[in-house]
């Protein structure tokens, strides 16, 4: 085939595209996606008795604002990986700053508390389903982006999908964190990183496999 | 510097719905995104013409990640460099379950065709495509006819004929690259 002939085809009848297309197709996915994940947490979990108490804290605010901050930094990061030639403004390095100043929490509380308290602070008393919970409320983000993903262009697949995860992780433990009673800073730090590097890992490969155009 | 301005002109009438503009849109930009594929793939000049049409499918495929407010240039060698790598690396994995003889013999056959010629055959595969998807682009895209018209002429509804180039565009360019 001529590629003259190619582009006259391409070209005949070509239907508009709207502005910001890109955009609308990834907040979409990720409004979509967080919806169905708190009418998750709300119909399967619930919302933790005492919430209206603490929602005043520290502890909570850290807990639902490092995953929330890690989903902002990931969306970020997601629009610009999803559009081919697009510099990105920040380093990869600024991924890891909400994770930072966690574990900076999480250290100072270990070594200022009484060592007698440590294995409560570290494994809580729900440690064993934390991940799985975390990893499961992720799963309408991680989907939904995904399928917006691959109408998109990422010229990094696995990167991409990789980040979409972490994107897809943050939003999962920020919801899980309305229900999960655990508010130890070390705890935090093990578990929920733990449940938001799975739906990352996840996606990593979901990447490589099928975000190719 | 002009190459820029000129194209993003073009392309964002095109994005607009103009045909024309992006007829003479996909006509200019497939200058320099040939002469990019020429000096990068020099030792396999017979490729070239094949991944430059692969280029100009994905660039329609995927015009909605291009952001009007956005440098154009660096979106389209940035797709033209990615099906480059994508090319590489189906042909490297390629060439390692075949006897390279048998390669060395096609390319001699191969750089027979005209230079602007792909030995990939889009008429075909659209061949095969179902029934609603083939005849809408058949229609609209070859015939040019307008969407009403073809409509009219299959009994589909407007909306059942946009979604079957849509999705037979989508398709096309898949099996354009599994086509290896």
């Amino acid at each position: 085939m001529k590629t003259d002939e190619l582009i006259k085809m391409l070209s005949t009848n070509v239907e508009p595209v709207p502005p910001y297309a890109a955009e609308k197709l990834l907040g979409r996915a990720l409004a979509i996606g967080a919806a169905i994940s708190l009418i998750l947490l709300l119909a399967i979990y619930g919302l933790r008795p005492d919430l209206k108490e603490v929602s005043g804290t520290f502890a909570f605010w850290m807990k639902m604002g490092v995953p929330l901050a890690n989903a902002a930094l990931g969306l970020l990061f997601i629009m610009t990986l999803a559009r081919p030639g697009k510099p990105l403004k920040m380093g990869y390095g600024v991924l890891v700053i909400p994770i930072a100043v966690l574990w900076i929490w999480a250290i100072v509380t270990w070594l200022t508390s009484d060592p007698a308290l440590h294995a409560e602070l570290l494994w809580g008393n729900t440690w064993r389903v934390c991940i799985m919970n975390i990893a499961f409320l992720a799963l309408p983000v991680g989907a939904a982006t995904f399928m917006a993903l691959q109408n998109l262009a990422p010229t990094k697949p696995v990167l991409t999908g990789a980040i979409a995860g972490w994107l897809a992780g943050g939003v999962g433990a920020s919801v899980y964190a309305l229900h999960c009673p655990e508010m130890a800073a070390p705890f935090l730090a093990v578990w929920y990183v733990l449940g938001m590097l799975v739906p990352s890992a996840v996606m990593a490969y979901l990447g490589h496999r099928s975000l190719r155009w | 510097m002009m190459m820029e301005e000129e194209l993003r002109k073009l392309m964002s009438m095109a994005l607009d719905g103009h045909a024309d503009s992006y007829h003479l849109f996909l006509q200019r930009a497939s200058m320099p995104l040939r002469a990019y594929l020429r000096r990068r793939l020099n030792a396999i000049p017979d490729e070239v013409e094949d991944l430059l049409q692969e280029t100009l499918l994905a660039i329609h495929a995927k015009r909605h990640t291009y952001r009007r407010d956005e440098l154009l240039t660096p979106w389209l060698y940035a797709i033209a460099r990615y099906k480059m790598i994508d090319f590489l690396r189906r042909r490297s994995q390629h060439e390692a379950l075949n006897d390279p003889l048998d390669e060395e013999t096609e390319w001699l056959e191969a750089s027979e065709d005209a230079v602007s010629d792909s030995k990939k055959d889009l008429g075909k595969m659209l061949e095969t495509l179902p029934e609603n998807q083939r005849l809408s682009i058949q229609h609209t895209k070859l015939d040019g006819l307008s969407v009403a018209e073809a409509a009219a002429m299959t009994g589909m509804s407007v909306s059942a004929i946009k979604v079957g180039v849509h999705r037979g565009m989508k398709a096309l360019a898949k099996m354009w690259k599994e086509q290896a």
